[in-house]
Order: C-alpha cells, then structure tokens, then sequence
C-alpha cells in the first residue's frame, strides 16, 4: 500500500469491558509515560467529545522505542460500532468513520452510536429517538445492503 | 492477557471481493512475519482493493476480536447496526 494513502503504520487496540475499565488503562499508560519519558501521552477523547461520524474511544499516543505508537481503547459496545463501520467503509471504499461517505449513511451511523452509547451508560433509549433511527436506517438501507453504489 | 508471548499474524483482506484471502499465524517469529508482510505488500503493490494488515496478539482468538472487521460473525452486532 502507498504510503500516503495509509491511515497508520503501528498501533495498538485494546477492547475493554466499560467506561470504568478504559478510564483505568488510560491512568495506567498515563502513569508509565510519565515515569518512562517525563509527560503525559497526547489524548484524543472521543468518549467525552465523539467524532461527529459517531466513532468513540480513547486515543493515546506513546513513546515507545522512540516512535510514536496510536493506543486505541474502546469498550466492546464502541467496538461493535467501529468494526460494523469499517466493514461497511471496506464495501463503500469510504472512509465513514472519519466522516466521508454517504450523508444517509453517516447520518443513521452516528444516531446508532448515540443509541449505543445511552445503554452503554444504563439509560434507556426513548421513543422518538428509536423512531427517528428507524427512519434513518430507512434511507441508509440502499447502502447498507447493496454496499458501493 | 493471559500469555505474554506474542502471536503474529499476518492477513490479506480483498475489499473488492469483501473477504479475507490469505491469513497467516507466525507464532513468535516476528522476523518471518514481518518478511512475509513486506512480500505481500510487494505482490498486491498497486491493488488498492487489498489490504494487507500483521497483528501481534496474545492469540489468533484475540486477533479474531481485535481486528474482527476481517472475519466473519467474530463479533456481536449491535441491534442498532442489524444488516451491516
């Protein structure tokens, strides 16, 4: 693959069981990098702050043998979300959870995550939410089942 | 993770095709892993279709999880997400 057309060369994803659970690893890495290197790791929020195409997780990025290396942590319900996303960005060639594809498809995405996120928290969705994914999924269906178009 | 050895694998995925063609577990080689890789990008150079991916893991189990966009029903969909 050309160079420039890769997202990252070295990474590392660790998929845990809740929110509480992410926000213990971070501390953990936090901690190592601050006794290994002296500072603290470059965070990207996205559990306080979700991408605007619905992704979440916690991004850290560390030191390690002098290169910069990506920590993603997710939650198994975050997870759900962004494997289905990148199956689906694969069949589109689209990039959806950085927020290029279809609008129909980027729209009903993100509300799937919203929901996602609301259970994951224990609350419960309500029913015009519900009503209004249905609708989205409605307009995403072309796309969904028929793949690129 | 239970074992702290880690597994390389190595996998070919065909977007065209929305399968995975070729999936390789090295064990611990990291050497034959990482030579195997640099083949693969050489022989699909220019196949914007194929993505070629190694992962290190404690397990091809994990991998099957972690990176389970390439595999088929490794990970629950959500009921949000049905027909993806």
């Amino acid at each position: 693959m050309a160079l420039g057309r890769m997202q990252d060369i070295g990474g590392c994803r660790a998929v845990l069981d809740s929110i509480p659970e992410v926000r213990r690893v971070e501390r953990r890495v936090q901690r190592a990098m601050s006794q290994r290197i002296g500072r603290a790791a470059r965070v990207s929020d996205y559990i306080e702050q979700p991408r605007h195409s619905g992704y979440r997780g916690v991004h850290l990025i560390v030191i390690y043998d002098g290169r910069d290396i990506e920590v993603q942590l997710r939650t198994q319900t975050m997870h759900q979300w962004a494997i289905a996303v990148e199956r689906l960005s694969g069949r589109i060639r689209g990039d959806l959870k950085g927020g290029r594809g279809p609008a129909e498809l980027l729209e009903w995405l993100e509300a799937a995550s919203e929901a996602m996120a609301i259970e994951e928290e224990g609350q419960v969705v309500d029913q015009e939410r519900l009503d209004r994914l249905t609708e989205l999924h409605r307009a995403a269906l072309p796309w969904v089942s028929g793949g690129r178009q | 993770m239970t074992d702290k050895t880690i597994h390389h694998v190595l996998l070919v995925f065909d977007h065209e095709a929305g399968k995975l063609i070729e999936q390789r577990d090295f064990g611990t080689d990291s050497d034959a892993a990482v030579a195997a890789y640099g083949e693969k990008e050489r022989e699909y150079q220019g196949l914007t279709s194929v993505e070629i991916v190694l992962v290190g893991s404690d397990s091809f189990d994990t991998v099957t999880l972690t990176h389970a966009n390439y595999f088929d029903g490794t990970v629950a969909v959500s009921k949000y997400l049905a027909g993806i």
